[in-house]
């Protein structure tokens, strides 16, 4: 079975590959690659260049005990493991096993090991005295983990319908937590700022933690161990925990199948929503409209065009817990930057970039407007609205919400013993701008991108989608610019920011009337 | 070949089947058509016959195999079309045929080029997966079933996507199949097909059994006359008034 296995393995990888330099054609898809090859090899340069400061064995210790924890935590959000939608219909009816169908699903998980290790190798790994020994530690770290991921969402589909019910509540609740809490350790330990740092580095080191974490102890011991044998007693236990976890999860003859066709269905709905920047409405949110979710439409706010931002903001409503991952991811890129900055570590300016690049998250998970429109433009057009006020109203809900996000954090930061009110201030008032251009770019890259045929279930994601950070970069440079030119030339600070502001107002200004353009040009058949 | 006694599928709460002690065979040559309105229980019998969904009741066999315990065997001899194939998109058809083949671990038993011209995806042989229309994914599923001559072939809502042409050979290749002796399940919406090509008729109802038997069986059991379109049988059973069955179920009050 396994030379089976194998050949169609060989088959479908041969596909991925060849569509992948094929679609490089594609003049916006080079553009991504080129952007991802310069970006990597700027990560690179700054990993390894001299005198960045090495990596702790500590923050090594740290970095592996959470990758650990995500990745065994994460498994009990799935009953079932999931496959692709593909595999389901056509290899699922065929006669094999469902511990082969174990052992197809780990040939695809492996090889995406091998390369997001080489991605981490060459981020932080450049910055230990061996990176060959990180590279190998951390893969065969990440396959036990792997292989222990898979055999908990095996596991979970023997428990009864009352067991997994209760589980799906209260024991989700609990990972999604583990995995943030887990999350917050790994930037902070990979940002080597903060005051968590103080207790998450001896903890991750600890007896306990070396037992609870085994694969992660013998990943830090493997790479910092200064003799043979100590190094080769560390590569021995990584080998068995990879080895032993593999021996686990094929042991026992379990039948998935059934919770395995949920789990992917569930995750392909949300895969394909995600690459149209949509939410699913009632898959995480709950389809249910109890009191507490109801909203009466006949405030002033919502007539005429804001009839739309009441319609976004009940679609918010009703989804609110799928889009609390997305708005929390954008907290814990600022987080890092917070803690130090409160800690009067005089790192403020990266609390202040942090919030910055947040713009970015928060617009994507908060996309209650035209992203969510798109099958429906026909149907827009015919409401008696103006285009302009139909795509601002549109814009409203991840914008204003965005922006509620960001001054929030603001008055944290410049709560802090680096406060410094008048650049404060000025920042204060440039979110609002910040926030829009990202939301009307996050739409515009939705017209300009958007595929013509039907939305795929497989491969990567839609080009717009990876340059939208950029995009957003170069339309609020030229602000920026200006206000550091003119800053230079006078002491009074008015002038400089003004002028600022003004660029990237008519930058945004121009960016939404295009957006009002393409959204009149664009046709729902063509979409 | 294809024999189920007293299956019932329950998803969740206790007591909220989908599908509730079904029972019924096909066999060599057999077609049956297996109809009922939205949420009777089509797909979740043909899953379970398919062996992805596990009984919560009863036994399935398939070519003498039981599904749950030798799931294997069962599968070897038998061929599910879902109603929406999702191909792998990066495999042009050719390829997802070839793979098709390896997974079921056999030599092609048939002409793979005559297959794709009977289905109009000769052209199409080198195109990815991914650019195919609904109706030729449907005609690659249905290829990539016929590949290993199935003894038993489920086929959910055959005729979805297909143009009239996709449809006309659908029709011929289920007719062909069962003169070769294969036992097949077709579960559709579209009942002219089933009355065209079926050889019994078997009637769902919030999963349970209403009838089965042939059509003119069928036409007695709902006191139609004997020129009545399966259409006009099948609104007289579905919406009927709660008499038992010939096996002795209950038949369920119309609401």
């Amino acid at each position: 079975m396994i030379a089976v296995l194998f050949r169609l393995w060989r088959l479908r990888q041969r596909g991925v590959v060849r569509q992948f330099f094929r679609s490089l054609r594609q003049p916006v898809r080079f553009a991504g690659a080129v952007v991802a090859v310069g970006g990597l090899s700027l990560l690179v340069w700054t990993s390894a260049r001299d005198g960045h400061e090495r990596m702790a064995r500590e923050s090594f210790a740290i970095l592996g005990a959470m990758l650990f924890t995500m990745s065994v935590a994460s498994s009990f959000l799935q009953q079932g493991p999931r496959f692709a939608p593909a595999d389901v219909d056509f290899l699922f009816p065929a006669p094999i096993s469902p511990r082969w169908l174990l052992v197809w699903r780990l040939m695809q998980l492996w090889p995406v090991t091998l390369l997001s290790v080489l991605f981490m190798t060459l981020a932080f790994g450049l910055r230990v005295a061996r990176p060959g020994r990180f590279y190998v530690a951390l893969v065969l770290l990440q396959m036990t983990a792997l292989h222990l991921q898979l055999l908990i969402s095996v596991l979970l589909t023997r428990l009864s319908d009352r067991a997994s019910r209760r589980l799906r509540g209260a024991g989700r609740t609990v990972a999604s937590l583990v995995i943030a809490a887990a999350l917050v350790c790994l930037i902070v330990a990979v940002a080597n700022a903060g005051g968590l740092r103080e207790w998450v580095a001896p903890a991750a080191s600890s007896p306990a933690a070396r037992i609870l974490f085994f694969p992660s102890a013998a990943a830090v011991d493997f790479v910092y161990g200064e003799t043979p044998l100590d190094t080769g007693f560390a590569l021995v236990r990584l080998v068995l925990g990879a080895a032993g976890t593999l021996a686990l999860l094929l042991l026992p003859e379990v039948d998935y199948l059934e919770d395995s066709v949920t789990t992917t269905a569930r995750v392909a709905r949300a895969l394909a929503a995600r690459r149209r920047g949509e939410i699913v409405v009632g898959e995480a949110g709950g389809a249910r409209t109890g009191r507490s979710l109801a909203l009466p439409p006949s405030r002033l706010l919502f007539r005429g065009a804001g009839v739309l931002v009441w319609k976004n903001l009940l679609l918010l409503l009703r989804s609110w817990k799928a889009v609390v991952p997305g708005v929390a991811v954008g907290l814990l890129v600022v987080l890092p930057g917070l803690l130090a900055m409160r800690r009067g570590d005089g790192t403020a300016h990266v609390a202040v970039g942090s919030l910055a690049l947040a713009t970015i998250f928060w617009s994507s998970a908060l996309s209650f407007d035209l992203r969510r429109e798109f099958d429906r433009l026909d149907e827009l057009r015919a409401l008696p609205l103006r285009p302009g006020a139909l795509v601002f109203a549109e814009l409203l809900v991840p914008w204003a919400i965005g922006v509620a996000l960001q001054e929030s954090l603001l008055i944290v930061i410049a709560s802090g013993p680096a406060s410094a009110g008048l650049q404060y201030g000025a920042l204060a008032a440039a979110m609002p701008l910040l926030m829009f251009v990202a939301v009307v770019i996050d739409n515009l890259a939705l017209f300009l991108f958007a595929p013509k045929g039907a939305v795929t279930r497989e491969g990567g994601g839609s080009p717009g989608q990876a340059l939208r950070p950029l995009a957003w970069m170069a339309a609020i440079t030229p602000g920026l610019f200006v206000w550091f030119r003119l800053s230079a030339t006078t002491l009074d600070p008015f002038w400089p920011v003004a002028a600022g502001v003004a660029v990237n107002v008519a930058i945004a200004t121009s960016l939404f009337l295009l957006l009002v353009r393409l959204y009149e040009a664009r046709s729902a058949e063509a979409a | 070949m294809i024999e189920v006694v007293g299956f019932s599928k329950s998803y969740g709460k206790e007591g909220d089947d989908a599908v509730k002690e079904l029972s019924f065979t096909v066999g060599p040559s057999d077609i049956l058509g297996l109809v009922g309105p939205n949420g009777a229980g089509k797909t979740t019998t043909l899953r379970a016959i398919a062996g992805i969904l596990k009984p919560t009741g009863g036994t399935v066999r398939v070519g003498g195999f039981d599904v749950v315990k030798d799931p294997v065997a069962a599968k070897r001899v038998l061929a599910l079309v879902p109603d929406t194939p999702n191909p792998y998109e990066m495999l042009t058809v050719r390829e997802h045929l070839e793979f098709a083949r390896l997974a079921y671990g056999v030599a092609p038993t048939v002409d793979v080029e005559a297959l794709l011209a009977k289905f109009e995806l000769a052209p199409k042989r080198d195109e990815l997966c991914g650019t195919l229309s609904r109706g030729m994914r449907q005609k690659l599923a249905i290829c990539c079933a016929l590949l290993h001559q199935p003894a038993a072939l489920l086929l959910d809502e055959p005729l979805t996507g297909l143009d009239p042409h996709g449809t006309r050979v659908m029709r011929e290749v289920i007719r062909e199949a069962g003169a070769a002796g294969t036992a097949i399940l077709v579960s559709s919406h579209q009942l002219e097909l089933v009355e065209r090509v079926c050889t019994r008729v078997l009637v769902l109802k919030k999963g349970r059994k209403v009838v089965e038997g042939t059509l003119d069986e069928v036409r007695a059991f709902a006191a139609a006359g004997a020129g009545a379109s399966l259409e006009e049988v099948f609104f007289r059973i579905v919406e009927g008034d709660g008499q038992p069955d010939r096996d002795g179920a209950l038949r369920d009050a119309a609401p």
